[in-house]
């Protein structure tokens, strides 16, 4: 398998559990060794460059894991200001004022002075999104953005992503719900258990018989016609027999 | 702007609170004692300094504040305001709460390293030094177990992990004590151990404070990136931070803390879990703030527990006797407001 991500571009991963998505993603970012390939940032092996200067060009949005501390959400977010200062410094006025307009574009001003822990899941995950942006990175990499969000705060991270994408900051994400690829309207990776992974526009690769081909279930995409004449398409995984 | 004033306002008005009390406490601890002094005699002497000549009253006066009581309280602060950054470090690279030098066995293997220092006849500074070994050596068994166990980083098995260390060093002490010579180096080996700042000395305090500074210093410069460490040492890649670089210089500084600490007066529990959770509390956990809080607060809380030392009885106790007297309880009361969130 062979990819690139270009500016503007927004990647959905899709794919079975255990195939290796988020182990893709951990290799992209460097944290592991490719079994074989490499893995290239501005055309130099992401391996051999220096992890400030990674961080200062793709933002990395994790899976949200509790930690024991009670920082504020301000703490957080501005730890994405680390990888452009130097070793012993703080973060300063310009870099507050970084802080202050993501909170602004992503709408969460009110969350400034909260307890990270304390935040439900939506917040959480947008706060951490803003972590990333902070860094002003080219590239963002999310690790299963929106695994346990309801409805509301799904939709909220995909307008999210699509505004990142008119900016252009390039999204890799991975999911598992291939609604929001026809969504997005994005380009798809869709992974088999045993298979090369397929490449292409949503429209193209979820098909019928590729979904039930990755997820071994039968899957119906429908076709729906919205108010406004545009179509949208979905999928309703089947009990079979 | 706003995000910016309000926060800085609110931590000078914990600073001067904090350093308030441990300038109450300092002076406080020059009147704690036997020998009877007025806050108006000790200011005016503390005012004059050691260059004035003293007679008669004043004299013997000027003895006690400086010959007898400032080391102490020298000794005191420092060590209360190592033993909290230590803390406050190895909580924040091992994302850890109940992490501290006692559970993770530093406290125990630099006991190790300074009993066997003892034994030896060794000088201090090479007390110092073996502390440092033996302290390093246990950290790093610990954490290396601790990880083999569970690679994530659960709390359980890291604890659980650094109290078989501690268990361990302990033991190793226990065998030096059984070959001391019971006349000679084994009260002295056993006197040490239970922790305590009565024969502490201006030399020994030099050497102390020298270890300090390496030890605190670049771990308040580097305070802000351990922030980024709370979320796991991936996530501090993903910020551009080195990780193993930073753990590896936070376990080294926090240990050469510790074991300077332990080298001077044995093993002192329960600061260094009680205080930084006491500066959290506070202050919330952005270690900018923690790590100056903890150190001032944990001056302070030593030189206190020094004085109720040896004031409380009319010979003096043990202060780790204090410690964890006053650890013991505060620990539970950790545990239950982290129940659920251990593992």
């Amino acid at each position: 398998m062979n990819f690139t991500v270009t500016s503007g571009e927004v990647i959905s991963l899709l794919g079975p559990n255990g195939v290796g998505k988020t182990t893709l993603l951990r290799t992209i970012m460097g944290f592991l060794k490719p079994l074989n390939g490499i893995v290239s940032l501005d055309d130099r092996n992401i391996l051999s460059l220096p992890r400030k200067y990674i961080a200062s060009r793709i933002g990395y949005v994790p899976q949200i894991n509790q930690h024991s501390f009670s920082l504020s959400v301000e703490d957080v977010i501005i730890l994405g200001r680390l990888s452009h200062l130097g070793i012993f410094a703080h973060p300063g006025y310009k870099d507050m004022q970084i802080a202050e307009e993501t909170l602004k574009v992503l709408n969460i001003e009110s969350l400034r002075h909260k307890i990270f822990n304390n935040l439900s899941g939506g917040e959480q995950q947008i706060v951490m999104i803003a972590r990333a942006l902070v860094q002003k990175p080219m590239f963002l990499i999310m690790d299963e953005p929106t695994s346990n969000l309801d409805f509301g705060n799904q939709i909220r991270i995909l307008k999210i992503i699509k505004h990142l994408a008119k900016c252009g900051i390039s999204v890799l994400f991975t999911t598992h719900l291939p609604d929001q690829a026809f969504l997005c309207e994005v380009k798809v990776i869709l992974f088999y258990k045993n298979a090369e992974p397929e490449i292409g526009k949503a429209a193209d690769v979820l098909t019928e018989h590729n979904l039930q081909r990755a997820y071994g279930a039968a899957i119906k995409v429908i076709t729906q016609k919205n108010d406004d004449g545009s179509i949208l398409k979905t999928c309703v995984p089947m009990m079979g027999e | 702007m706003r995000m910016q004033n309000t926060k800085h306002h609110n931590n000078k008005i914990i600073y001067l609170i904090f350093g308030s009390i441990l300038l109450g406490s300092f002076l406080l601890s020059f009147l704690v004692g036997s020998y009877d002094l007025s806050l108006n005699n000790l200011l005016h002497l503390l005012w004059e300094g050691t260059s004035g000549s003293y007679s008669g009253e004043s004299s013997s006066a000027a003895t006690i504040i400086f010959e007898v009581r400032m080391p102490r309280i020298l000794a005191a602060m420092g060590i209360g305001a190592a033993l909290s950054i230590a803390g406050t470090s190895y909580q924040s690279i091992f994302r850890n709460p109940m992490a501290s030098p006692d559970l993770l066995g530093a406290s125990a293997g630099a006991g190790f390293g300074a009993a066997l220092g003892l034994l030896f006849n060794f000088n201090m500074m090479e007390i110092q030094l073996m502390a440092f070994i033996a302290g390093m050596a246990a950290v790093l068994i610990t954490y290396l177990i601790g990880n083999f166990i569970n690679s994530g980083s659960s709390t359980i098995a890291l604890i659980l992990t650094g109290i078989v260390v501690s268990t361990l060093f302990q033991a190793f002490i226990s065998i030096i004590k059984y070959t001391a010579d019971p006349d000679g180096k084994l009260p002295d080996i056993v006197f040490w151990l239970m922790g305590g700042l009565n024969n502490i000395t201006y030399s020994d305090l030099d050497f102390f404070f020298i270890m300090f500074c390496i030890g605190a210093i670049p771990l308040f410069l580097l305070r802000w990136r351990l922030n980024a460490l709370m979320f796991g040492s991936e996530e501090a890649l993903a910020l551009g931070v080195n990780a193993t670089m930073l753990q590896l210089i936070t376990i080294i500084c926090a240990t050469i803390l510790t074991a300077s600490s332990v080298a001077i007066a044995g093993i002192i529990g329960w600061v260094g879990l009680v205080i930084p959770h006491l500066a959290r509390l506070l202050s919330g956990a952005d270690n900018r703030i923690v790590l100056i809080n903890s150190c001032i607060l944990g001056a302070a809380f030593l030189l206190l527990a020094d004085d109720a030392a040896r004031s409380i009885v009319a010979s003096e106790i043990p202060i780790s006797i204090i410690t964890s007297i006053i650890g013991a309880p505060f620990f539970i009361l950790m545990l239950y407001s982290f129940r659920g969130r251990l593992s």
